[in-house]
């Protein structure tokens, strides 16, 4: 990742993106689409890895983990992105789909809220 | 470095839809209009998750793929598509119980499709939707498309019995005098009074039986070839729209096996049966069972010399939508050619139908 001080630093008023919200913003050719769950800001890049998908289109809510055969456990409430497509899932904490992570992991930016500000740092 | 223009991109598999089936009353008799009605069920086969893209928005929030300017900007334009084949969304057309409803819906969905759909864009061809419920009363209905070059091949997604069995051979023998080929398209055999897509239990996640939906067409496969359905009706082709395809080396294989033990059984055959299936079997590239080296499935595809049996689709509007620029990754570029434009020609007979050819102007 790029040092503090090479980062584009993107802003805009943090009142554009309350709570459940999701706002797109550009930076050169790339789009980020960033999610408001209850105060936790993400940032991730607006293109799925499988095929290119805009993933701010997706659900966000939380999924199940793994558990014993026939049984559930809910999880990760508020953290996962589904894609709009074909469904996968990739946490918003670290861009990673929880089917082979590595393999299809979109990029994630850093995002906080600055006094009145959102600021994504790309 | 080649003089001819680009090719053009064929998309085999578009939905349109109704908003509601009373958008069908202007096509049906007013006592027809009130018994309508499309059978829910099937929900073992319904993505819980959404049967439609989440992207795509249309005005008035109304139903995905029933909107046409939005499926024109959205995909059509968007991907620069040249020609897109309208598979109306009926899935469960098939699976009505009431014979003479189901054929007056069918007939009503295809003069809804060429009086609102046909006009609106040069670049939309259809399906003629029919009933396989009285395949009688559904040759009629493909006969009475005859004069309409933009319909271009007979449609159904589901059939109450093996699709080689001869109570369906009426159907044939209409789309083999008008030269079309019969698309099955995944999706009917949930619904209605159909009965399902496994023999020996249901499946009891969405996970299951989305790919259970693929099954029957192997059993289809091999009762047409048994029951000489390529040998009587030599001028049509069948397309087995989003069944996958990496199970066909296996039904080729397999097929040419049991034909050297059991070949008295099907002495009308005039080839193996694996030719047969390489001349008049056709497969949406939708969805493509895809490894993580998609080389790996051009591979298994050239070991049954399958790259002329293939048409690209997208299966826009549903959420297992694959797109134009990326389904065919780490395909060679004369199979995408082929993929996307030339065997498309081949199959719907473009050129005698529209008079357009397959290339682009080139740019001089």
């Amino acid at each position: 990742m790029a040092r503090t001080s090479e980062r584009k630093r993107i802003s805009f008023p943090a009142a554009e993106l309350p709570s459940g919200g999701r706002k797109v913003i550009v930076s050169g050719r790339r789009e980020i689409a960033i999610f408001n769950v209850e105060g936790n800001l993400y940032a991730v890049k607006n293109r799925c890895p499988h095929q290119q998908a805009p993933l701010a289109a997706g659900a966000v809510g939380g999924t199940r983990l793994a558990s014993d055969v026939g049984t559930y456990r809910d999880g990760l409430e508020g953290r996962i992105l589904r894609c709009p497509w074909h469904s996968y899932e990739f946490d918003l904490d670290n861009g990673r789909c929880l089917v082979e992570g590595e393999r299809f992991r979109v990029a994630t930016y850093e995002v906080k809220r600055e006094s009145e500000e959102i600021a994504v740092y790309v | 470095m080649t003089t001819e223009g680009n090719p053009l991109l064929i998309d085999v598999d578009v939905h349109h839809q109704y908003e509601s089936i009373k958008d069908l009353a202007p096509y049906l008799s007013k006592r027809e209009m009130e018994r309508a009605y499309l059978p829910s069920g099937g929900g073992r086969s319904t993505n819980p998750r959404g049967v439609m893209r989440k992207d795509v928005i249309t005005p008035e929030g109304k139903p995905a793929g029933s909107v046409p300017e939005t499926m024109i900007e959205g995909h059509i334009d968007r991907y620069g598509i040249d020609l897109a084949l309208l598979n109306p969304g009926v899935l469960s057309l098939g699976g009505i119980p009431f014979t003479d409803l189901a054929v007056s819906l069918a007939r009503a969905t295809n003069d809804w499709t060429a009086a609102e759909w046909l006009p609106v864009d040069d670049r939309f061809i259809a399906s003629i939707a029919i009933a396989p419920q009285d395949p009688v009363a559904a040759a009629a209905e493909i006969r009475r498309h005859a004069d309409n070059p933009r319909m271009v091949q007979v449609g159904m997604t589901s059939a109450p019995v093996l699709m080689g069995d001869r109570f369906m051979h009426p159907i044939y023998e209409a789309a083999n005098e008008l030269k079309m080929p019969i698309n099955l398209h995944v999706g009917g055999a949930t619904k209605g009074v159909n009965l399902g897509d496994y023999p020996v239990g249901q499946g009891a996640t969405f996970f299951e039986t989305h790919i259970g939906m693929c099954i029957p067409a192997i059993y289809h496969v091999i009762s047409l070839v048994a029951e000489g359905v390529f040998v009587k009706f030599p001028d049509t082709y069948i397309v087995l729209n989003e069944f996958g395809l990496a199970w066909l080396p296996f039904v080729m294989w397999r097929l040419d096996m049991e034909y050297r033990a059991s070949r008295i059984d099907v002495p009308w055959l005039t080839e193996m049966p694996s030719e047969h299936l390489r001349k008049h079997l056709r497969f949406s590239t939708q969805p493509l069972e895809t490894p993580e080296d998609p080389r790996k499935l051009v591979t298994l595809l050239e070991l049954v010399e399958a790259e002329e049996m293939l048409l690209f689709a997208s299966d826009y509007p549903h959420w297992d939508f694959d797109s134009p620029e990326l389904a065919l990754k780490g395909f060679p570029a004369d199979w995408k050619r082929k993929i996307m434009c030339d065997n498309a020609f081949e199959v719907y007979r473009l050129e005698q139908r529209l008079g357009i050819g397959r290339r682009q102007p080139a740019l001089v």
